[in-house]
């Protein structure tokens, strides 16, 4: 049988087909969280609570002992690493909603790569999530007043950002090689759960790294996941340089390693999802 | 004519876990497993010419969804080859993606918060449509489904005839050359049955695309297909025109006629079995051979008001064809040009 090996170059039109794909499919992805406005608002009312909690818990610890500053650090540790923590994607959850109602299979035979078109949807719909989300924080930050404090140098948002990018890919690739286990697992919702609360505890959500009892800090900084929730945090709080350039090298290190366990699960997986679909 | 779609011993099997019964079952099944096989689609040999519409038919669980799934590229074969347009659909080669559609009816491929006009518009830049020609494209679309007054509602507020309009309309932006339909008119109303039956058979006359339809509403098959391929149990048992398997399945014809007295049925016992007697028509089923005969004698002997013939229903065909045993067992039959009593030798 004569099969055919044409395949198509990409060339520059072709290329900005591809920018155009991905672009609506933000859009799609940011209409469709539009539908929903108010959800999105409960949810972030939702995701400052336990950083409200966890900021009251932490001052009274602190001014019983006297220590303005540790206030003020640990006050907008809270806060950035909160926001930005929520902004995370989980992509666990899409993905086994995904396989589990058939658009997995919809999405395999579309001429269109289905990790991509996840990532980007899923940026569209958290653009929306995040412009109803950041006034919620910044009332916070006014009402906490002059304990939140914000970085003088305008380089260090730059860093920021581009930690949180980096912080946004780790976690998708890590979550996503998660979602697949759907295709073995039907009910893989108890360890998606015990992953997305235990990651976030294990990356100094609940309680800075740093404030970690005995030598348990010095181990979690080296796992993926202080370079997911703290280190953005930690950089907008301010580090030295070197501590930065360490910060960002073992992010990209993790980010490498995360990529290829996904690349390495996605090939297993789509195997196993033909099992699961015929 | 060009071939299109081609397999060679196609197979596809299923390993499915069983459970034992009972909550010991459940228990040992936490320790040991049992599994079976199931031959889902076994030897399946067929080509599909271009601009063919071909009907894909057999019972609940005989793999038809399965075939159009390795055939569309979801799933691998366990065994076997097939081609659809030179490709080997299970690669998902973007250049292939680009030319097929595969339609499933229990399956939404639009994005259910949203007009089905954003889904449109991702269509378009997913297979890389210029805008021109997909204006073009949708335009006509819309105008053949009459579908301009829902372009902007949400598609879960459309109604399940709306959407599966819609569904067709994703489907075909990007001008499918192959176009796998998985019981396109599954839950529709007759009249919007119609009117998909009305709109693929104009695709495929304006398009020449190839087609491959699956469909338990006999209405579908007889409308659009000339050929069609029965499975029964993963395998093959029938591939030839309608017009054969008809002949061959139905060796019977109906003679439908009333009269102007009273005639009983035990008085049209030498003309045939009659089938049924109501408000004064009745149906007699005769042999296929002896139609022009048996009518004759019906016009000399009573006082016939009208008479017509009729074939039987494509669903009773079917559903013969299913039911015998024979043909469950696999053994296939390929129709061709040899007269009936010689075809019934090969069966």
């Amino acid at each position: 049988m004569l099969v055919n090996k044409k395949i198509e170059p990409l060339t520059p039109w072709r290329w900005r087909f591809v920018f155009r794909r991905y672009w609506t499919l933000c859009k799609v992805a940011f209409q469709e969280r539009m539908e929903y406005r108010w959800n999105v608002l409960f949810y972030a009312m939702l995701a400052l609570l336990p950083v409200m909690v966890g900021i009251y818990l932490w001052t009274t610890i602190f001014n019983n002992r006297n220590d303005p500053q540790a206030v003020k650090y640990i006050t907008t540790y809270y806060l950035v690493a909160g926001f930005l923590g929520w902004r995370i994607a989980q992509y666990q959850w899409t993905i086994m909603f995904e396989i589990r109602e058939g658009r997995m299979a919809t999405g395999l035979l579309r001429p269109m790569s289905y990790p991509a078109k996840t990532f980007w949807f899923e940026v569209g719909g958290r653009t929306w999530s995040t412009i109803i989300t950041i006034p919620v924080f910044v009332l916070a930050a006014i009402f906490l007043g002059e304990n939140f404090r914000t970085p003088e140098n305008g380089w260090i948002w730059l860093l920021v950002l581009l930690s949180f990018m980096l912080a946004y890919v780790l976690n998708f690739f890590i979550t996503a090689s998660l979602g697949l286990l759907t295709v073995w697992q039907n009910q893989p919702e108890g360890f998606f759960a015990l992953y997305g609360f235990g990651s976030g505890a294990l990356g100094g959500t609940m309680v800075p790294l740093a404030l970690m009892p005995g030598g348990i800090g010095d181990i979690l900084q080296w796992l993926p996941f202080a370079y997911i929730y703290s280190l953005p945090a930690r950089i907008f709080l301010g580090i030295s340089a070197e501590q930065l350039a360490q910060g960002l090298a073992v992010q990209v290190v993790w980010l490498v390693i995360a990529a290829l366990f996904f690349k390495w699960m996605w090939q297993k997986a789509i195997k196993g999802f033909e099992v699961y679909e015929g | 004519m060009k071939t299109i779609i081609e397999t060679q011993d196609l197979t596809r099997i299923f390993r499915t876990y069983k459970k034992r019964e009972g909550l010991k079952g459940s228990v040992i099944g936490l320790f040991k497993r049992e599994y079976t096989e199931k031959k889902a689609a076994y030897d399946l040999n067929f080509k599909i010419e271009e601009g063919e519409i071909v009907a894909f038919l057999g019972p609940n669980g005989a793999g038809k969804t399965t075939t159009l799934k390795m055939l569309s590229g979801l799933l691998h074969p366990s065994g076997g080859d097939a081609q659809v347009l030179g490709y080997r659909p299970w690669k998902r080669e973007y250049a292939f993606l680009k030319q097929v559609s595969l339609v499933m009816g229990q399956r939404n491929q639009l994005w259910w918060d949203l007009p089905a006009i954003e889904s449109f518009n991702l269509q378009r830049d997913i297979y890389e449509v210029p805008n021109e020609a997909y204006r073009k494209r949708l335009d006509e679309l819309v105008e053949l489904l009459d579908l301009s007054k829902i372009l902007n509602t949400a598609v879960r507020k459309l109604s399940l005839g709306e959407r599966m309009k819609c569904e067709m309309v994703a489907a075909l932006l990007h001008r499918p050359k192959v176009l796998l339909l998985d019981e396109p008119t599954i839950g529709l109303d007759v009249v919007m049955q119609k009117k998909i039956r009305n709109f693929i058979k104009d695709y495929n006359r304006e398009h020449g695309a190839t087609i491959l339809l699956t469909s338990h509403y006999m209405e579908d098959v007889a409308a659009l297909a000339k050929r069609a391929l029965v499975i029964n149990f993963g395998r093959p048992v029938y591939e030839g025109s309608l017009e054969a398997l008809t002949e061959k399945y139905a060796p019977n014809k109906l003679l439908v006629v009333s009269f102007m007295r009273t005639v009983e049925s035990a008085e049209l016992a030498s003309i045939g079995q009659v089938i049924s007697n109501e408000s004064g028509v009745i149906r007699i089923q005769v042999p296929r051979a002896t139609v022009a005969e048996r009518a004759s004698v019906l016009f000399n002997r009573f006082p016939v008001a009208d008479l017509s013939i009729e074939e039987p229903q494509l669903d009773d065909i079917i559903h013969d064809l299913f039911t015998d045993t024979s043909h469950n067992q696999g053994e296939k039959i390929i129709e061709t040009a040899q007269p009936r009593d010689q075809l019934a030798g090969i069966a």
